[in-house]
């Protein structure tokens, strides 16, 4: 951990690429583990966040289901949670869901830079994407033009 | 059928690739839901397939404007339709993950998130990694790091090994309890002279002390979050709570019209009632109820209908009757009453002259038979064991005596200040008074809408609480005021007087038909509560001094001794209790009599007391016993032995068992109830500390205790 976390109240998304190690990650979740049934609010996030960080996809998908609990739990976590989970789900690939986590904190945090920034960020990589989709329909129906194109001429 | 449309969707027109997408997905999902794969039960739930749907669909389908370039910017990018899989975990997957809308937008108002004073769960994190890598040190240390962590198997060995090795745990356990940085210890700090060091300990130190504010910060948020929680899950449950009293109060309140007309149905059927003009008129009344209940008023008609009942019945012979209407056990009764007229001709003669002169009629009440009620009261399960349900001021003076029908129904209490009332223990309001007693009210049993009370003025009263009842109806509908206008003997809740003692009543007992009661003249007489005759008495004097003269059995106080204790308020004839034929009392010199009321004699003594006797109970198995010499003994009733023997600190004043526990009170301020499986005494103590009063009576049912205190205080417990 690096010290300047501890002055930042949210993490940047560097953070959430910053995996923990096996050993660390385990005792988040033997602290889960033996709080049982009475698994704090703090234990699970410690937990679910350390999932968010690891490189492997089951883990981060455990970390965003552990997130959710928490934010179905927690009314008072929900505003930060919706930023973590944003963060998550953004990992994942997953990123209409991050755009409306990120919305969804925006709304009602609309002067908090850390969230604006993030919203802006999902929405350049949607985006982004969208042209590249555009761009493979526009190639595909180009194709699908041009062989349709053929095969008539050819009947002709 | 999933993977082709994976496959095809991005050659196709995106709208209609979408709309398919979302139908094989639905399909899949269903299919998914339907298999009776018991792992996937979550999958099965209504909940989570609403989840599914939205997640795949969304779930405001039809109101969002459906342009193309909408739908691709808002939903899915691209690179997402791509790498969707419909395997199981992933559809379980994005179930369990989905937030819907409303629960997104459903966020509490409070202070952003750069409020410097309150902290993130991600600060927390950020403070509890520092803990995290201390213990993993603390492991390394400890030579447990050859192990590999690669697998969570392994990792998870690793927290279990410390557990097997004893020594190990304990230095773990040992350092992790010490809230110092891992490298410093208190040794460390008291000897070092480097100023550069013990800088870097105080910064060290400071920094933990920041991390542990930060978690206790978090900490008590989440404890203030959970208090929010269960204050609002406790008014959740006074809020079903109350519901559920209403329901339980309307069920008996309809219950009751129910009883009513079978009970009149089945009168008509026995043809009881004469078929002049007038029962015509009734049953044509009973018709109307039948079909139109809401508009009729029960309790009117139940007064009349008793009326001309009482009329029809005067008329006959009413020896006649009883006759005919006795069970057997009471036929062989008034045959033995034959047989004692001549022993005691005398008093019968002065009792039949007073009864003849006094009272022409034979006491008629309507009896509401509990064998079908269907209606149990629940409510006190709702409340924690042993919790003070309510408490209120029935009476100036001390409560003598008190009986109720059911948890939350009606209760009748008796107290010093010789008034007798009628409570409605769901809201704790006084009915109305029973008047008609000189003197107060020293015992009394109620079974249904049967109530008889004994007073100090030596008579038995019989009343019928139904007609009490059901002027608070008439109360409650606003229609008192005409009822109140109508004939007032119809509505007299008092329906005959039993009056041949010539002291005061200090304990009866009813069961059918077959009332007792003992009086400080030193008699118990028997009552047909048909016909109010008295049947037969018991001289327990002239009895115990015969049974001293025969009995080899020393009972251990000369009936000297209890007359002395007579005169200290305390009773001769303490308690008694009959069933059928079987009588058994229990009075001041310490005996329980065991009488058998078809020849009038005693046929066992219990001797073992060594003080007057305050309260009885039997079943088939046992008789407890409660007296002034502070002790409560159970006999086995077969062997005729002591059972056990239960010694408290004071005096048992009134006790009540069953086969799991005996209720009773000893002169203290709370209520005992002692479990007979475990043997422990659980106090009822009162919820006001400062509540110093001490309890006389108690009387429980179904869970549901009663107590009544000197101060004239009624409170009630859930047991």
């Amino acid at each position: 951990m690096t010290k300047k976390d501890s002055v930042n109240y949210l993490p940047a998304l560097a953070d959430a690429y910053d995996p923990l190690s096996a050993e660390q990650l385990e005792i988040l979740n033997q602290q889960v583990i033996s709080e049982g049934e009475m698994a704090s609010v703090q234990s699970k996030f410690n937990y679910a966040w350390g999932l968010i960080k690891s490189d492997l996809k089951e883990e981060q998908k455990l970390g965003v289901k552990i997130l959710t609990e928490v934010f179905k739990d927690s009314p008072q976590r929900r505003r930060e949670c919706l930023y973590y989970l944003a963060i998550g789900t953004y990992k994942l690939g997953d990123y209409s869901d991050s755009r409306r986590y990120a919305e969804a904190l925006v709304n009602h945090e609309p002067d908090n830079a850390q969230a604006i920034a993030l919203k802006r960020m999902v929405e350049d990589r949607i985006s982004k994407e969208s042209l590249i989709g555009v761009g493979i329909i526009a190639g595909t129906v180009a194709i699908g033009a041009t062989v349709l194109a053929s095969l008539l001429r050819r009947r002709r | 059928m999933a993977s082709n449309n994976r496959n095809n969707s991005p050659s196709e027109d995106l709208l209609a690739a979408t709309t398919r997408l979302s139908k094989a997905v639905t399909s899949t999902a269903s299919a998914l839901i339907n298999t009776s794969d018991s792992s996937n039960v979550l999958l099965k739930t209504p909940h989570y397939q609403k989840a599914i749907y939205d997640t795949l669909i969304g779930p405001h389908r039809n109101q969002q404007p459906r342009t193309v370039a909408v739908k691709f910017r808002k939903k899915k990018a691209p690179s997402e339709f791509l790498r969707l899989n419909f395997s199981k975990d992933e559809i379980s997957y994005r179930a369990i993950t989905h937030i819907p809308d409303d629960l997104l937008n459903e966020i509490p108002e409070g202070s952003n998130l750069e409020n410097k004073d309150k902290f993130t769960l991600f600060q927390g994190f950020n403070a509890s990694i520092p803990q995290v890598n201390e213990e993993l040190n603390l492991f390394k240390e400890l030579n447990l790091e050859n192990l590999k962590f690669s697998t969570k198997d392994d990792s998870q060995k690793l927290l279990t090994l410390d557990t097997n090795d004893e020594k190990s745990k304990i230095i773990i356990e040992k350092k992790l309890n010490n809230p110092l940085p891992i490298d410093i210890s208190s040794k460390k700090i008291k000897q070092s002279k480097s100023v550069k060091n013990l800088n870097i300990y105080k910064q060290k130190i400071l920094k933990k002390m920041h991390y542990l504010e930060i978690r206790k910060n978090l900490t008590s948020n989440e404890i203030s979050e959970i208090d929010a929680k269960i204050q609002k899950l406790t008014s959740m449950r006074d809020a079903l709570f109350q519901k559920v009293a209403k329901f339980e109060k309307d069920e008996i309140y309809l219950e009751g019209f129910i009883h009513e007309i079978s009970d009149k149905v089945e009168a008509l059927d026995k043809g009881e009632v004469a078929v002049d003009d007038e029962a015509e008129d009734s049953s044509d009344e009973l018709i109307d109820t039948n079909t139109n209940l809401s508009t009729k008023n029960p309790g009117k008609k139940s007064i009349s209908f008793n009326k001309d009942t009482i009329v029809h019945d005067s008329d006959n012979d009413p020896e006649k009757k009883t006759s005919e209407e006795a069970p057997q056990a009471y036929q062989s009764l008034s045959e033995e009453y034959d047989l004692i007229e001549d022993a005691e001709a005398d008093e019968y003669f002065l009792s039949q002259s007073i009864y003849t002169s006094l009272q022409k009629k034979p006491p008629k009440y309507h009896k509401i038979s509990s064998k079908n009620r269907k209606i149990k009261p629940t409510l006190q399960n709702y409340y924690n064991s042993g919790a003070e349900i309510s408490s209120f001021p029935a009476h100036e003076q001390g409560i003598t005596c008190f009986d109720f029908d059911y948890p939350f129904g009606t209760m009748v209490s008796a107290s010093l200040d010789s008034t007798v009332r009628v409570w409605d223990l769901s809201t704790q309001k006084c009915l109305t008074l029973l008047e008609g007693h000189e003197m107060y009210v020293r015992c009394m049993q109620m079974d249904n809408n049967l109530l008889v009370t004994g007073s100090e003025d030596s008579n038995l009263k019989l009343w019928d609480l139904s007609r009490v009842e059901n002027k608070e109806y008439e109360d409650d509908d606003g229609v008192l005021g005409k009822s109140g206008e109508e004939d007032e003997n119809d509505s007299d809740p008092c329906v005959y007087t039993f009056e041949s003692h010539i002291d005061e009543i200090t304990a009866l007992h009813f069961d059918e038909n077959n009332l007792l009661s003992g009086s400080s003249d030193r008699t118990i007489r028997q009552w047909d509560m048909k016909t109010g005759h008295c049947l037969q008495t018991l001289d327990v004097l002239w009895v115990t001094n015969n049974a001293q003269v025969t009995s080899p059995i020393d009972t251990g106080m000369s009936y000297q001794g209890s007359s002395t204790q007579n005169n200290s308020n305390v009773p001769f004839i303490g308690t008694l209790q009959c069933y059928s034929a079987a009588l058994a009392s229990g009075t001041a010199d310490g005996i329980v009599r065991l009488w058998d009321l078809r020849s009038g004699e005693v046929i066992r003594t219990l001797t073992g007391h060594t003080g007057p006797i305050t309260c009885l109970q039997f079943d088939e198995k046992s008789l407890i016993t409660g007296s002034e010499d502070k002790s409560i003994k159970v006999w086995d009733l077969r062997m005729g032995k002591i059972e056990q023997n239960l010694v408290y600190d004071s005096g048992i004043a009134s006790l009540q068992f069953d086969s799991k526990k005996i209720v009773f009170t000893n002169n203290q301020s709370y209520v005992s109830v002692y479990d007979r499986e475990s043997g422990e005494v659980n106090k009822l103590v009162p919820k006001d500390v400062a509540f110093t009063s001490t309890s006389i009576f108690a009387r429980y049912k179904e869970g549901y205790l009663v107590g009544g205190y000197s101060n004239g205080v009624v409170k009630t417990w859930a047991v």
